[in-house]
Order: C-alpha cells, then sequence, then structure tokens
C-alpha cells in the first residue's frame, strides 16, 4: 500500500491517504488524469445522445421522407443533419446505430471478461492437469487470428444483433482469462484462501467468493481495451456487410453506406465515422488513464 | 536452437488442425446451403449436386477427404464461381495480397521504428509530438473510415492518385499500402519510443558513453539493438494485423486479392472458398509467430529455449 503511494502521491497528500483502500487510491489517480477525465465525460454524453437523443427526436430512423430526399445539412430545417438517399434523417440512423455499437461493445466486454475470468480463475485455482488441459486450449484457440474466428462463428449463429454478439464474445474471452489465471495462481496459497479452506468451504465456493473478485480488479483495466476492441469488431463486420443487416444499422454499416458515396455526399460517412471516432478515441484514453492509475508500476 | 524451432513448429500443429476443424465443422452446421440461394431447382437436381460435392456423406467422411485434399493443396471447388477449384481462386488472388501485404509490412516497420526513434531523441519536441498524433490516429480510427478519407482527399480533391482499382500501376498501390501499414506504424512507433527511452537509461549504454563511445555510435549501435526486441516480439502480431486488415483494404480499394474472396465468400456462403482463405491466412499467422518466437531467441539473450 505504501509504496504503491510513495512513487506518485505528494508529501502532503500521504498523511492524507493513510487507511485509504488501494482502489480508492487508484481511482484518485485516475480523476487526477484531465484526459481521461475529459474522454470519460465525452463518451457519458455521446452513450446519453444516443440513448435518450431519438426519444425527444422527431423522426424514425427508419421511415422514409420523401419530400426531403437527400437533403444537406441546414441547422435551421427540419432536418438538421440532412438526409440519406432513401429520405431517411441522418441523425436519427447515426443515433440509433451508435445504441447497437455501443450496448454490443459494452455488454460484449462485460460478457468475454465474465467467461475469461471465471475459466481463468478455475484454471489458475484448481490447478493441475485440469489447468493444463483449459490453458492449452486457450493457447490453439490463441493462435488463430481471431478475426476470421469470428467471421466462421458468425456465419453458423446467423447475422442478427445476438448473433453478432455471440460470434465475438465467443472469441474475445481469451485475454482475460490468462489474466486471471495468473492473478489465482498467486491466490492460491495465500493465508485467506488456506483460512476459508479449513473453513469448510467448497473449492466452486472460494472460487467464487474469493478467487473471482480478487482477480477482478486486474483485468478492469484491460476491459476497457476490450469495449474497444468489440465495438472496433463490429463496425468492421457491419463495414464489410457480415455483421448488422438493414434496415437495422450501427455505425459500422452506416459508415459503409458512406463510404460507398463518397462522390455524391461526403456527409454519410462523416458523420458515423465522427462519432465511431470521437468513442475510439475517448476509450482508448480512458485505458491508458485506467493503466496509469491502476498499474503504476507499467511504465 | 534448431531444436527449439522444431518443437515450436510441432507445437503449433494442433493450432492449425484445430483451426481446420472449426472451420470445417461450422460450415457444414450453418444454416443455408450454397444452392438455396438459387433459383428454384428440382429434388433429383439437389441430389446430383450434394451427390457430386459429397454433400450426402456422413460428415466424419467429408472432414477426412477435406484434410487429404489438404494434404495435396487442393481446397476443393468453389461453390459460386463453378468453373474454378478455391485453389486457382487463391493462386490468382494470393500473390496480389501478398505484394500489398508485403509492403505494408515494409512501410509499417521502416516508418515506425524511424518515428519512434525520433520521438525517443527528442521527448516532447514537435517531431515526438507529431509522431505520438499520428500513433493516437492510426489506432483510434479504423481503417475502414481513413481508407474512405484519403480516397477522397488524394483520389478527388487532389487527384493525384486513382481512387480505387487495380491495373498494376505503382500509383494504384500506393494508397492501399498506406492504409494497411497505418495501424502498424502507430503500434510500431509507439513500442519503438517506449523501449528506446527505457534502453537509453540502462547501465550499458551509460556505461558506453562513460568510455567515450560517442553519441551517434552509442544510439545505433548500443540502444538500438536493445530497443528492437519489443519490436521484433511484435512481428508476429502485426502480421496478424496486416492479414485482417487487407480484407477491409481490398474491399475499400476494390484489390482482386484472396480477401476480397473471404468478403464475398462469407457473404455467399461458398463454404470452400471461406475456409480455403482461413486456413491459408491461419497458417500464415500461425508461421509468422513461430519466426517471431525464434528470431526472439537469438536476438535476446535472456530468452530461453525451455
Amino acid at each position: 500500500m505504501s509504496e504503491l503511494l510513495a512513487g506518485t502521491a505528494q508529501p502532503l497528500e500521504t498523511v492524507a491517504s493513510m487507511g485509504v483502500s488501494p482502489f480508492r487510491a487508484s481511482w484518485r489517480r485516475f480523476s487526477r488524469n484531465k484526459l481521461a477525465v475529459g474522454s470519460m465525460i465525452i463518451l457519458t454524453l455521446i452513450t446519453l445522445l444516443c440513448l435518450a437523443g431519438p426519444l425527444f427526436y422527431p423522426f424514425d430512423p427508419e421511415d422514409a421522407d420523401f419530400d426531403n430526399i437527400a437533403a444537406p445539412i441546414d441547422l435551421f430545417s427540419l432536418h438538421p443533419f440532412g438526409t440519406d438517399e432513401f429520405g431517411r434523417d441522418l441523425l436519427a440512423r447515426v443515433l440509433t446505430g451508435g445504441q447497437v455499437s455501443l450496448a454490443v461493445g459494452f455488454v460484449g466486454a462485460l460478457a468475454a471478461v465474465f467467461i475469461g475470468v471465471v475459466y481463468g480463475a478455475t484454471a489458475g485455482y484448481i490447478g493441475g492437469r485440469l489447468d493444463n488441459f483449459l490453458m492449452r486450449t486457450v493457447d490453439v484457440l490463441y493462435g488463430i487470428p481471431y478475426f476470421f474466428l469470428v467471421v466462421l462463428i458468425n456465419l453458423l449463429v446467423g447475422r442478427t444483433i445476438m448473433g453478432l454478439f455471440v460470434s465475438i464474445v465467443v472469441v474475445l474471452w481469451l485475454t482475460p482469462a490468462v489474466i486471471a489465471r495468473g492473478q489465482a495462481l498467486s491466490l492460491r496459497h495465500r493465508e485467506f484462501v488456506d483460512a476459508a479452506r479449513a473453513g469448510g468451504m467448497t473449492e466452486w465456493q472460494i472460487i467464487r467468493q474469493h478467487i473471482v473478485p480478487n482477480s477482478l480488479n486486474v483485468v478492469i483495466v484491460y476491459s476497457s481495451l476490450l469495449v474497444l476492441e468489440v465495438i472496433i469488431t463490429e463496425s468492421f463486420l457491419s463495414f464489410l456487410g457480415l455483421g448488422i443487416q438493414p434496415p437495422a444499422s450501427s455505425w459500422g454499416s452506416l459508415i459503409d453506406t458512406g463510404a460507398r458515396a463518397i462522390e455524391t455526399d461526403l456527409r454519410l460517412l462523416l458523420l458515423p465515422g465522427g462519432f465511431l471516432a470521437a468513442t475510439l478515441f475517448c476509450l482508448n484514453f480512458i485505458a491508458d488513464g485506467l493503466r496509469d492509475a491502476f498499474d503504476p508500476n507499467e511504465r | 536452437m534448431l531444436a527449439f524451432s522444431i518443437r515450436r513448429i510441432i507445437g503449433a500443429i494442433p493450432t492449425l488442425f484445430v483451426l481446420i476443424a472449426i472451420s470445417f465443422f461450422v460450415m457444414r452446421l450453418a444454416p443455408g446451403g450454397p444452392f438455396s440461394a438459387n433459383r428454384k431447382l428440382t429434388e433429383a437436381i439437389i441430389a446430383n449436386l450434394n451427390k457430386a460435392y459429397h454433400l450426402d456423406e456422413p460428415v466424419w467422411m467429408q472432414f477426412g477427404r477435406y484434410l487429404w485434399g489438404l494434404l495435396h493443396f487442393d481446397f476443393g471447388p468453389s461453390m459460386k464461381y463453378r468453373d474454378f477449384s478455391v485453389t486457382e481462386l487463391i493462386v490468382h488472388g494470393f500473390p496480389v495480397s501478398l505484394e500489398v501485404g508485403f509492403w505494408a509490412m515494409i512501410l509499417a516497420t521502416v516508418v515506425g521504428i524511424a518515428l519512434g526513434i525520433a520521438g525517443a531523441l527528442r521527448r516532447n519536441g514537435a517531431t515526438d509530438f507529431s509522431a505520438g498524433a499520428i500513433a493516437m490516429i492510426g489506432i483510434a480510427i479504423p481503417t475502414f473510415v481513413i481508407g474512405p478519407l484519403l480516397q477522397i482527399f488524394f483520389g478527388l480533391k487532389l487527384g493525384w492518385l486513382p481512387v480505387a482499382g487495380w491495373d498494376g500501376s505503382l500509383n494504384a498501390k500506393i494508397l492501399p499500402i498506406v492504409v494497411l501499414a497505418l495501424p502498424n506504424i502507430a503500434y510500431i512507433s509507439r513500442l519503438t519510443r517506449g523501449s528506446m527511452i527505457e534502453t537509453l537509461r540502462t547501465n550499458y549504454v551509460r556505461t558506453a558513453r562513460a568510455k567515450g563511445i560517442g553519441a551517434r555510435r552509442v544510439i545505433w549501435k548500443q540502444a538500438l539493438t536493445g530497443a528492437m526486441l519489443p519490436v521484433v516480439a511484435y512481428l508476429g502480431p502485426a502480421t496478424a494485423i496486416t492479414v485482417t486488415g487487407s480484407v477491409i483494404v481490398e474491399q475499400i480499394f476494390g484489390i482482386p486479392g484472396i480477401g476480397r474472396y473471404f468478403v464475398e465468400g462469407a457473404a455467399n456462403r461458398d463454404y470452400p472458398l471461406v475456409m480455403g482463405v482461413t486456413i491459408l491466412y491461419g497458417g500464415i499467422v500461425i508461421l509468422a509467430n513461430i519466426v517471431t518466437d525464434v528470431a526472439r531467441g537469438i536476438i535476446d539473450p535472456k530468452v530461453s529455449y525451455e
């Protein structure tokens, strides 16, 4: 604890920080990082805009307005950000597309972290043959370029939002599993685990109540990168026409539409592309901030 | 050393086998056969087609047949391009993909290392800042956004380079190669910068300076060798990124490589074509990882072969 703080805290705060939990100390370091906090605020705003915006916005993303086809950007008109070639409101489409991208990103990362941590914690804690078998499996899957695996599984489970989600999660839990296993290996002979065993807890209870919670804080840093990776993978697939199918949309499929129309109408690329890029920038800065805050020895 | 390489190759065989098995069984279990998209066919014709492609045999026999074919570099017939076998399509498209991918890797390594060193030597200067900005853009903005933007700028606005297409001319190759290299330029320059800064602080570099060896010599001979270790270790993942990126880049720029076959194959449920490309690209990435491991073993005395 004290050695964690020694390098970074200013002298005045060392006194004040006495008795602060490592998590609180890390959080304090994170909140001093202006770039990361700013990114967090912007990301929250984007998320709120995508979630709440369509509720108050008068246009449905799938309804065509035949009076205003391919309307330009005009902030004081009926469609402030214009419409696409079918007369669908561009802003409405980008916002609901964002709901899909963000939901798949966050829920997907959460699911992948959960599967990975349980898998890795079990392997590391039980050890022996089971560990060997489980981690060999991870090694084998690691060798395969994951994009191709995602596409293969996507062919199997279908091109719905759920299918897309499943195929991404099925592939991306590997790294959390490796991280959690390392942590579980170092935890399995700690006193409190021995105490729990002596107290009569079953192996599964120990994994659930001691190993998994204690592995989670190590994985937190990685999970922010995972959100990024899931969002990119989803847009990647949708861009190639292998993900979200029309009339539903995500940022990836909107960018695909935009990229086909660059000669006639740049907005179709720039609006969804801008939202996606802003989100990815924010997630990157947040991940950097989390790494600096939770893992001061990393640098 | 040789034993280590051989052990590493043998260790990769299960990965390759699992890759082949997963692709095979996924393709067989996936809904929507290759002929269902077509106009209505009579049952007799479907039965004949199934027989011709051995789809009426038990799955394990089909798998055995496929494995046996792979050993002869026979990836089976394409189901969409009826007149071609998958092997023919791959032989036709792979040189194009390889050319773009190879030059993208070279460009990424050279530019990435140069930017990284420049940033490390003049920390927080203008070069460092712009290198950092390039790295940030390369990492955060995906290829499929940057690609069309560069098409607009260099193709439409300035008219310097063709927007898309592949006629074998140098001009047509520039944009795809740059776009494909960009993410790796970003990662490599960041890696180089970080490890260069760290290496410049190590004892052996300080000792070399203290002995009176000139700054330039120390940077190029002593520090650079040490700083290159993480970069060499990154070449495996870099290959994976290039291979994946080539699928996007070929789609954007209309390049007739095998990445485009992969996307078309997946959209048309042309199973053998998707499997062929997956196995080929998977094999390349696995091989690149082995080469990377062996190269690290040669350069880095700290890596043991155990």
